[in-house]
């Protein structure tokens, strides 16, 4: 298990998110998903571009309210290698 | 469905997060008014004395700003006692909220090294009174903070429904 952890500098990975398909999904606007787990709307807006990056109480707030892992709504990618960790299915 | 009249309900009113994004906003826009009132009152040391009535009235508009730009803060928390509307509001988790902690670090170092070149060159302008210094310090910090936050909260925009790809 300890040999397939690969060590990647911070400087190089960037959180990635699927805030907008999830949304898509359930018909929700930006304003909408706001207000329902309680943040406002540009904190919304500006993470789905990825230019703000959330607390965990918020990324928690977002797994809980779709239902499903965090890592499904949120995951590292690689920007050094070209090379991404796949996110986990939304099936 | 449920979900969807859920939002529609939600949608109606701004959220307490939405509120206290707006005000923050108003906080920072005082802020670049009490900027312009510091300068104004630096000006008023060095210019002629038929330009202090200017500066006097440029001063009389910025309290105006300040105080119309802070009322409606008071009035919200007058209003709203709930607890959970006021942590919702005093949450520092949102990126406005974030942005205006950034915008503070930034006015702090850039105060700072205004400060350090200040004490450099304050020796040679003894004819400068020494308020305006203070005047001027002030107006550098505050209006660093405000344009500051405003670059940092510049909006990105609202991506609606179906504009995924």
């Amino acid at each position: 298990m300890a040999e397939k952890c690969r060590s990647v500098p911070m400087r190089r990975v960037r959180l990635e998110n699927r805030i907008r398909v999830f949304r898509a999904e359930h018909r929700l606007t930006q304003r909408g998903l706001a207000q329902l787990i309680g943040v406002s709307r540009k904190t919304i807006s500006t993470i789905e571009v990825g230019r703000f990056v959330p607390s965990t109480t918020i990324a928690l707030l977002l797994a809980r309210h779709f239902e499903v892992p965090v890592e499904e709504i949120f995951w590292l990618e690689d920007g050094g290698s070209g090379t991404s960790e796949p996110p986990a299915s939304t099936d | 469905m449920t979900v969807a009249n859920d939002t529609m309900a939600a949608e109606e009113r701004p959220s307490p997060a939405d509120i206290a994004d707006r005000h923050r906003r108003y906080v920072a826009l005082a802020m670049l008014a009490a900027a312009a009132m510091s300068l104004a009152n630096a000006a008023e040391r060095l210019v002629q004395p038929d330009l202090v009535a200017v500066t006097a009235w440029v001063q009389a508009a910025m309290v105006v700003a300040i105080v119309g730009a802070l009322i409606p803060l008071g009035l919200w928390k007058l209003r709203n006692r709930d607890a959970d509307l006021r942590y919702l509001y005093m949450s520092e988790d949102g990126f406005v909220a974030q942005s205006l902690q950034r915008a503070k670090s930034i006015s702090w170092v850039t105060t700072f090294v205004f400060l350090s070149g200040l004490a450099t060159v304050a020796e040679r302008l003894d004819s400068v009174p020494s308020e305006v210094f203070t005047y001027l310090t002030t107006t550098v910090m505050l209006g660093v903070f405000s344009g500051a936050f405003l670059f940092l909260d510049r909006d990105g925009g609202e991506v609606p429904i179906g504009s995924d790809a």
